[in-house]
């Protein structure tokens, strides 16, 4: 079945451009999009990561990068006023994801987020071992469901293993770049008004501060997502009166086969995603928006099958866990919240920012709902879109991050509705003053969006930066570590486990319930482990990225880990096999 | 005309009568070649090629006839619909052969290549031809005419 998606549709509008203007308008954007980019680079001249405070990035951006936002947000408005093409707006969209996505990785030189880190570490696993582990101790659920670790480790082996850790600095400018298209595909089986979804699309990219866009599972289990759904709702949406049902067999039956891969994909890289593409599929079928009953089946059979078949190990050790999870809504929400509480100082500013974010976007994205119901448009898909994720709550606390993924999975549907807040009614001349009174609305909730999102997206990165000097120990640990070596950590907030991972044996001070006395007394405490007979080799690594994060988020008091490198080095027990300033290695003397 | 007509008319145009024999043997023809090509550079080109290649090769082949199987009239729309395909197709095998510890790169690239093959057929073959008419509407043409 073929459907006609445009179920509030309004006239589309073509660019009320004269064609004497027309001509002068791909040098002007040209310009100005030039523009924001030298102004946004200016404002980094002299920017030193090291010199981030506990605003993350933020703190070093200058006025010239608020000037680069206000002219691009301000350009984009412009063109959505005048109904400009597609590429004008887009040429808007790539430059924001550009000096947003590309600044990490252009400054930093180094992959951003520990967990990044990790991620390479399983990528080198396939490569070294040829295959994957399911019984594996340490990271044992990337073992498990290792579609995207495994897709990764194929590209790295035909464009050559060196070049992994670039793709991994740019995955998130791809996925971002990615996410556009999937989004833009998405949201043009709700609507044929390009104004509204490109308008939706901009409110996505400066709200979307949960960064999930780096190389990780979750980002390629979401951009299938994405277009899984886009695939659903072109070919399987019930038809209404009025629209075009001209079947095409090979079509559906294409499309089916091509979702029925997808969700495949999706099942045996990633936990969470697979749940709430069957919750969204279930909804849409139960809520009557999509024909096929199969649909739903399909997800729940390819994510039950691979959790029982392939990760059946992992699945019924943890199974246990995941039934006490299970319709305890408060409980799961409030474990993101207390997550999120047991902050102080400036990072309570970085999680604020990033809450308003929401509640400004949820708020104007109700405030779109009623205006479309109003006028009898509201798309019943969309609503449900938006409300399916929610579910998530009554199955799973995912390790105290579900509200996060809540919010990734339902910001489509909300930041389509929040722009039917902000879009006017129709493209006739008429309405110009509604156009009018819209982009000054987009620029206005832009301007209170843009700086929560910039604190949300930046405000950890103080921490979730590492210096060449961090990744220089972190090779040196890679390099001297043999099998059954003992390695004591602060914390995980190092480039950590990226090569050789599985000979390692890995402890963190701040997870140890007595992390207090192994402050209180390191030398004792370490001593004690690092003589353990059973470990061929032992260290303990202390580095600044591991201290930065402890200061802001704890769990140990600030300056706790500087003091145990202090006392390990005035010990005669230790020696530092390994310094530079943002790093030391310690080993027992005597021991290799 | 809605953008559905104009969809399923451009299916028609390209995938249905006359140019239907035409079009997919084309696309299985790029995704021989291409997947040939890039064993060809694995082995033997420097790196400034091989790298773009890869990358290429990995985000566009496997997935291109399921993009155009789609039948969606805008180009971007079909690009990511490849891309996401492409990168499912790639996860599919590769974790395949991890789980089943059959790493063999060069085979994970021929598999690719042979699914993308396979999938420009099913039009034809598994699916049937989009453009012929079902056995009822056939017996009801035959009755009228």
């Amino acid at each position: 079945m073929v459907t006609d998606p445009s179920l509030d549709a309004v006239p589309a509008g073509r660019p009320r451009i004269d064609p004497s203007r027309a001509v002068i308008v791909g040098p002007l954007i040209a310009v100005v999009l030039g523009a924001v980019v030298l102004l946004w680079l200016y404002g980094l001249r002299d920017a030193d990561p090291r010199e981030m405070t506990q605003l993350g990035l933020v703190s070093l951006l200058r006025w010239p990068n608020y000037v680069a936002l206000l002219l691009l947000v301000a350009g984009f408005c412009a063109a959505l006023y005048r109904r400009d093409r597609e590429w004008v707006l887009a040429a808007h969209l790539l430059t924001l994801i550009g000096i947003i996505h590309a600044t990490p990785p252009l400054l930093y030189g180094t992959l951003r987020y520990s967990w990044a880190w990790k991620h390479l570490g399983i990528v080198d696993y396939i490569l070294q071992h040829g295959g994957v582990n399911t019984g594996i101790d340490f990271l044992g659920i990337y073992h498990n469901w290792p579609g995207f670790f495994a897709g990764a480790a194929l590209l790295a082996e035909i464009s050559g293993p060196e070049h992994l850790m670039g793709f991994a600095i740019w995955a998130p400018v791809f996925f971002n770049v990615a996410n556009l298209l999937a989004l833009r595909f998405l949201l043009r089986s709700f609507s044929t008004d390009n104004t509204r979804i490109w308008l939706a699309l901009l409110l996505y990219f400066i709200t979307m501060w949960v960064g999930q866009d780096y190389f990780a599972p979750q980002a390629f289990a979401y951009l299938l997502a994405l277009v899984l759904l886009g695939v659903v709702l072109r070919r399987f949406r019930r038809p209404r009166s009025g629209e075009n049902l001209a079947a095409s067999r090979a079509a559906t039956a294409g499309a089916l086969l091509l979702v029925s891969v997808l969700m495949f994909a999706i099942a045996m890289s990633h936990q969470i995603t697979p749940l709430t593409v069957f919750l969204t599929l279930s909804v849409l079928w139960v809520g009557r928006q999509i024909r096929g009953w199969y649909l739903p089946v399909i997800a729940v059979v390819t994510m039950a099958g691979w959790a029982f078949t392939v990760a059946r190990d992992y699945t019924i050790a943890n199974l246990s866990e995941l039934l006490a999870e299970l319709n305890q809504p408060i409980g799961n929400m409030a474990d993101t919240l207390e997550q999120n509480d047991a902050v102080s100082g400036a990072q309570q500013a970085v999680s604020l920012g990033g809450r308003a974010v929401i509640v400004v976007l949820v708020v104007v994205a109700a405030a779109g709902a009623y205006r479309l119901w109003q006028r009898g448009r509201l798309d019943p898909t969309v609503v449900l879109l938006a409300g399916a994720p929610g579910l998530l709550l009554f199955l799973t606390a995912y390790g105290g991050e579900l509200l996060f993924r809540i919010f990734l999975f339902a910001a489509p549907a909300l930041c389509y509705l929040a722009a039917a807040a902000l879009t006017a009614r129709g493209g006739d001349d008429a309405l110009h003053t509604e156009f009018r009174f819209s982009a000054l609305g987009t620029l206005a909730l832009s301007l209170l969006l843009l700086p929560g999102f910039l604190l949300a997206y930046y405000g950890k990165d103080q921490w979730y930066y590492f210096t060449p000097q961090e990744v220089e120990a972190g090779s040196w640990i890679v390099e001297h570590s043999v099998p059954t070596t003992l390695l004591v950590r602060g914390n995980m907030n190092y480039p950590h486990d990226f090569r050789n991972y599985a000979a390692v044996f890995p402890v963190s001070i701040s997870a140890e319930d007595d992390s207090a006395r192994i402050v209180a007394q390191p030398v004792r405490v370490l001593s004690g482990w690092l003589s353990d007979p059973s470990y061929a080799r032992a260290y303990v690594i202390i580095t600044r990225s591991q201290e930065l994060r402890n200061a802001a988020v704890g769990p140990m008091p600030a300056g706790a880990l500087q003091d145990v490198a202090e006392a390990l080095r005035a010990s005669p027990r230790f020696h530092a096999v390994f310094h530079n300033k943002d790093a030391v290695v310690f080993t027992l003397v005597g021991r290799r | 005309m809605t953008r559905t007509q104009g969809e399923h008319r451009a299916g028609r145009a390209t995938q249905g009568g006359r140019k239907h024999g035409v079009r997919m043997p084309r696309t299985a023809t790029v995704v021989a070649l291409c997947t040939a090509l890039l064993v060809v550079l694995v082995m033997i080109a420097p790196e400034w090629l091989r790298v773009p290649a890869a990358l290429l090769w990995v985000l566009t082949v496997p997935g291109l006839p399921w993009g155009l199987l789609m039948r969606l009239r805008d180009p971007l729309d079909t690009v990511v619909v490849v891309v996401a395909s492409s990168m499912a197709w790639t996860a599919i095998v590769a974790g395949g052969m991890a789980v089943l510890d059959l790493w063999f790169p060069l085979l994970a690239v021929a598999v690719l290549g042979l699914q993308a093959l396979a999938a420009t057929l099913l039009p034809t073959t598994v699916l049937g031809d989009s453009t012929r008419p079902r056995r009822r509407q056939r017996r009801a043409m035959a009755r009228r005419y």
